[in-house]
């Protein structure tokens, strides 16, 4: 286990709180205004299509949840490595579902390009999130 | 018909810099927490003659870790940029000794002035 990864690693899971957080604030409050894109770009046709949610549940929801899950993943591997190594096959856990986590984000590149022709600057930094914190995964445990 | 990406370069400009200054503050806060051993050394010798070095350490991850979210949240940016510069001239100037380490810390201070100056008098 390298604690240098470890480190990347739960950084990168808060940097995908950051995002998936923000848009989860900016759709829930209502008196939070528009998106604001550093690309000055309308990220609404994206966020607030028909695509922007899987079994009723929002995908910002979703990747928070994850981005949470993957924070505490982290957290437990440095702080408990002995129930890592003993008791739970974590680090495959967290390979799967960071594998998950890109693979979706594949998913919804796509649905962006081909379904919607449109793109969402927050959705696209996921997408790199997820691939750094899925290239990062192979390397904590 | 092919959709025109219009785009607003100085809040791309201001965003991406805020991201290259946040990221390091977020990695070093969080690196020192985890492993504090591999980080006391850059807490000078003086201050950890007076003050505990565990808890200087602490102290200046907790900093570190707020200037990130700060930084990430694009709320009053200039002042996020102006702390941002004064913690790494500050850790520069504490460490000039071991500069083959600390010499990225000079291009972050650059890229904290250049998001205060690009967000002057905004």
């Amino acid at each position: 286990m390298s604690t240098v990864f470890t480190a990347s690693f739960i950084t990168l899971a808060i940097a995908g709180i950051a995002d998936a957080g923000y848009l989860v604030w900016k759709h829930y409050r209502h008196n939070a205004g528009p998106l604001v894109c550093p690309l000055d770009h309308d990220c609404s046709k994206v966020t607030e299509s028909r695509w922007s949610t899987i079994f009723w549940v929002r995908n910002e929801v979703l990747g928070l949840l994850f981005y949470i899950s993957i924070l505490v993943a982290g957290l437990v591997v440095f702080f408990m490595p002995k129930l890592v190594l003993l008791t739970l096959p974590l680090g495959l856990l967290i390979k799967v579902a960071a594998g998950a986590g890109l693979l979706f984000s594949l998913f919804l590149l796509w649905v962006q390009l081909y379904k919607i022709k449109d793109y969402c600057f927050y959705c696209m930094l996921s997408a790199l999130i997820n691939l750094l914190l899925f290239m990062n995964s192979f390397f904590i445990i | 018909m092919k959709k025109s990406i219009t785009c607003d370069y100085h809040n791309l400009t201001s965003f991406i810099l805020r991201v290259a200054l946040a990221v390091p503050f977020l990695f070093a806060a969080i690196d020192a927490t985890l492993q504090p051993e591999a980080w006391i050394g850059f807490i000078p010798l003086f201050l950890r003659n007076i003050i505990p070095g565990a808890l200087l350490l602490g102290a200046h991850a907790l900093l570190d870790f707020t200037l990130a979210i700060w930084l990430l949240s694009g709320w009053r940016t200039k002042y996020a940029a102006i702390f941002s510069a004064l913690n790494l001239a500050t850790i520069i100037i504490v460490n000039i000794t071991a500069l083959e380490i600390i010499f990225r810390d000079v291009g972050l201070l650059l890229a904290a002035v250049a998001l205060g100056v690009l967000q002057y008098k905004r």
